[in-house]
């Protein structure tokens, strides 16, 4: 019975601290480039205020325009309930990470579809280009995913996570595949060098020029579904790769560890994204496959490191 | 060759040309409808004279006047000729002549004849179609109206498969000022752009010939906010050249110091857009506190952030003393250490150069084509600087060389505005040093006698500034034509994308940053 809250409580630890991870990172960057910054919370404001604003729709969008952004939301929140964050079991019977990676796939697909939907150039064009990336994305992933499996002959990230956790070394390989997993994450999420999620100019943009048309509460949904897609991927990072510390049974001290372990980790990965974002400028748009080729090689090479040795 | 060879010149090619020279470096050479074409192409091409602008005045008639400059001897030729509706086209072999006939003939009414490009410049589709607000019959103080009569403006077409137009503007989503964008692009790459502006046409030539000679220097400072004192500079320029009028050398050093501080923080506000504009932000946050501290200082010097009404005609308007020298030693002793390093990791940035290297390039041949000028022009190969070839108040004396680059991408002008920031460190110390005693404010009632006209140009951190200024009467002007770097410049701006793929536009934008009220006035 136990087990079941806490598989109820840690997604709604994740989904409701989402937004707050994102404030951190902010003010981290802020923090970087030398001014205070807006506060950690800014995030939860913003989407209290667009929920209560109107909205315009395009007059020729479609109905893909109109439940559109509930459906990223929907896929990212039921995401977060079949990822462990701090507590795993060896078992379990969901959590294939097949299904975690197609469901928060269908974010970017129904995110270019909404693109695509509001007839605006800005808007197809921030849809090809997310395309044209997620196209050279997704065999990273699989090569990732092979790595995890080969690892601990498992497709259940509950499963790896508990492998890895009991694990005491790592081969180099582990190493690369975590390199290359973490280059995806910033694709995925439109983070720096392939995205400049701050820019203000439609031209360059890539994920925020599809969701130039909304506003409101849909805009709300998808910045939403945008925080809780990066702590997903940031969560899966960890679990995979470096689940050390994770709670494997229901009791208030190895929870309070595992979760302080938790939060211990995500800062490190979120001052390392601030790092990256404010030292180094933004790659040319046709020099990110060259950035995700390098990832997909990387995983390779982890593979067959982790064959040999 | 010097002016007076070429007034000979001119008369042993065409004796019906009525030929003056004026304020020394000025020549007028009156010619006929007929004939201009010949001329003008002879001062050009045998002559290697440089194309600068065209203008229209309203006397009995209207007269044209193409603006010609030898940039090495540093004198301007005029080429005027009478017309009643229709004007010579020079756009077989000026090609930036469009410009200035396009908008004589919407501001005039005056037709173009056999010109390639006739399409309305100032006039948006909103305009009514038969109104000329430069003409003398027209009003001072009408507006007008929003009547939609003006026909469609058409844009080049690309066609064939996977082209697409993409219109930018003229909202956009900064803080700026409003301008169309109509990118033609094949998936990333651009074909071709094409920029249109004047949404914000202010008819500033309008309000000169209405305002006292007096005040006219504050209108002019409000032709372009970014360069205030370039602007009032020039008025201060046209007016002592009109009524031959020696400023002492302490008011030259100062106006020296005001024009160099704004080109400091201008050029620190460029570089701090490129940067930003790729996405590396670091550097650009601590340009911006640079700059701030650079307007603070001009605040503390005259009052206000952009060093306006500080420039007058035959004076100078603040106080200048041993604490005003010293406040801007201290400051730029301040700043000039924190911006070295900056500019050094800047510099030293994998990421930052692979954007700049060899994107937005503008080819010598182009630039030379559409006389580019300013840090444009120079950076791809042009050795023009107003500073050098005109020198003004002090800059004989203290601006020995041109900045030049070759390869005329974004990384050379951001070389560029970079060596103009530590050229404008080392002018203001000169400057200051030749500064003996205190500069007492000082604002004389300029009187101007009517029918007198003179040209005055100044290096704006746009580029070249040539302001023509005819006088009338009641110490008023006729006419003040503004010939803004900005109006020429942009047009460099379609060449240094042509090819490059869409989301480098902004950074090739933001490298040539040209002002939108300038070009709109």
């Amino acid at each position: 019975m136990s087990t079941y809250i806490i598989y109820i409580i840690q997604p709604l630890f994740l989904l409701l601290l989402a937004p707050l991870f994102i404030g951190i990172l902010n003010k981290t960057k802020a923090c970087f480039r030398g001014y205070t910054g807006a506060s950690i919370f800014q995030l939860y404001y913003d989407l209290s205020k667009l929920i209560k604003k109107g909205e315009v729709i395009s007059a020729s969008s479609s109905f893909v325009t109109k439940i559109g952004p509930l459906l990223t939301l929907v896929a990212a929140v039921s995401c977060a309930f079949v990822i462990p964050v701090f507590y795993t079991s060896r078992e379990s019977i969901f959590g294939n990470i097949f299904v975690i990676f197609f469901t928060l796939g269908i974010i970017k697909f129904v995110t270019s579809l909404i693109g695509l939907d509001s007839a605006s150039t800005f808007g197809g064009m921030g849809s090809s280009r997310e395309l044209f990336i997620s196209m050279l994305v997704e065999p990273i992933m699989f090569v990732v995913v092979t790595f995890l499996f080969i690892e601990t002959k498992s497709f259940n990230i509950f499963t790896i996570a508990s492998t890895n956790s009991t694990q005491l070394s790592f081969g180099p390989g582990h190493v690369l595949a975590a390199l290359a997993f973490f280059i995806l994450v910033l694709a995925e999420n439109a983070r720096m060098p392939l995205d400049n999620p701050e820019t203000h100019l439609e031209l360059t943009m890539v994920h925020e020029a599809m969701i130039l048309d909304l506003s409101g509460k849909r805009l709300a949904f998808v910045e939403l579904a945008s925080a809780i897609k990066l702590v997903l991927f940031l969560t899966i990072l960890i679990n995979g790769f470096l689940p050390y510390g994770i709670a494997m049974e229901f009791n208030l001290l190895t929870i309070a560890l595992a979760l302080a372990l938790y939060i211990v980790k995500i800062m490190i990965l979120l001052f390392a994204i601030a790092l990256l974002e404010t030292t180094m400028a933004k790659f040319r748009l046709f020099k990110v496959p060259e950035l995700l080729t390098f990832a997909f090689s990387i995983g390779i090479v982890s593979i067959i490191i982790n064959h040999y040795m | 060759m010097k002016i007076n060879l070429l007034e000979k010149e001119i008369k042993n090619i065409n004796n019906r040309a009525e030929t003056e020279i004026k304020n020394n470096n000025e020549l007028y050479i009156n010619t006929t409808f007929e004939e201009v074409k010949n001329i003008v192409g002879i001062l050009m091409n045998n002559l290697r004279l440089v194309f600068v602008g065209e203008f229209c005045i309203q006397e009995k008639s209207f007269i044209i006047n193409i603006i010609l400059t030898n940039r090495r001897q540093g004198y301007f030729v005029t080429v005027r000729y009478n017309v009643t509706d229709e004007l010579v086209s020079l756009q077989d072999f000026v090609p930036q002549s469009n410009l200035f006939e396009r908008e004589i003939s919407d501001l005039y009414g005056i037709k173009i004849v056999d010109g390639k490009d006739t399409r309305n410049i100032v006039k948006h589709e909103i305009w009514q179609e038969n109104v000329f607000p430069l003409r003398k019959d027209y009003a001072f103080g009408s507006k007008v109206k929003l009547a939609s009569e003006v026909s469609r403006y058409k844009f080049m077409r690309i066609s064939g498969e996977g082209g697409y137009q993409i219109p930018v503007g003229p909202v956009h989503a900064g803080i700026i000022e409003p301008g169309h964008f109509r990118f033609s692009a094949t998936g990333e790459p651009i074909e071709n752009l094409e920029i249109r502006l004047m949404y914000k046409h202010k008819g500033i030539e309008k309000i000169c010939e209405n305002i006292n000679a007096n005040n006219l220097n504050l209108l002019f400072e409000r032709v372009a906010g970014e360069s205030s004192v370039a602007y009032a500079e020039c008025y201060a320029l046209l007016v002592e050249k009109l009524i031959e009028w020696k400023s002492t050398d302490e008011v030259k050093a100062v106006r020296v110091v005001l024009l160099e501080l704004e080109r400091i923080y201008n050029y620190l506000d460029d570089i701090t857009g490129i940067c930003v504009d790729i996405g590396y932000s670091y550097p650009p946050k601590k340009f911006s506190y640079l700059s701030e501290m650079i307007h603070q200082l001009c605040e503390r010097l005259t009052g206000s952030r952009f060093l306006r009404n500080a420039i007058v005609p035959c004076g100078i308007n603040i106080d200048f003393n041993e604490v005003q020298k010293a406040d801007i030693l201290y400051t730029l002793k301040n700043i000039e250490k924190r911006l070295n390093n900056i500019i050094e990791s800047t510099l030293g940035s994998v990421s930052f150069l692979d954007r700049v290297e060899h994107t937005g390039v503008v080819y010598n041949k182009t630039a030379n084509k559409i006389a580019l000028t300013g840090v444009v022009g120079r950076s791809a190969g042009i050795e023009y600087d107003v500073r050098r070839n005109f020198p003004y108040e002090i800059y004989k004396e203290i601006k020995t060389k041109t900045n030049t680059e070759t390869a005329g991408g974004v990384f050379e002008r951001y070389k560029l505005k970079i060596a103009e920031i530590k050229d404008a460190f080392i002018f203001i110390r000169k400057a200051l040093s030749l500064i003996e005693g205190d500069v007492v404010k000082n604002k004389p009632e300029i009187i101007l006698q009517d029918g007198l006209e003179a040209y005055a140009t100044v290096e704006t951190v746009k580029g070249e500034l040539v302001v023509y200024g005819k006088t009338g009467e009641n110490n008023t002007f006729d006419r003040i034509y503004f010939k803004t770097p900005s109006f020429t410049n942009w047009n460099g701006l379609t060449y240094a994308v042509a090819g490059e793929i869409v989301p480098d536009f902004p950074l090739c934008n933001k490298s040539f940053n040209m002002s939108y009220a300038e070009n709109d006035r």
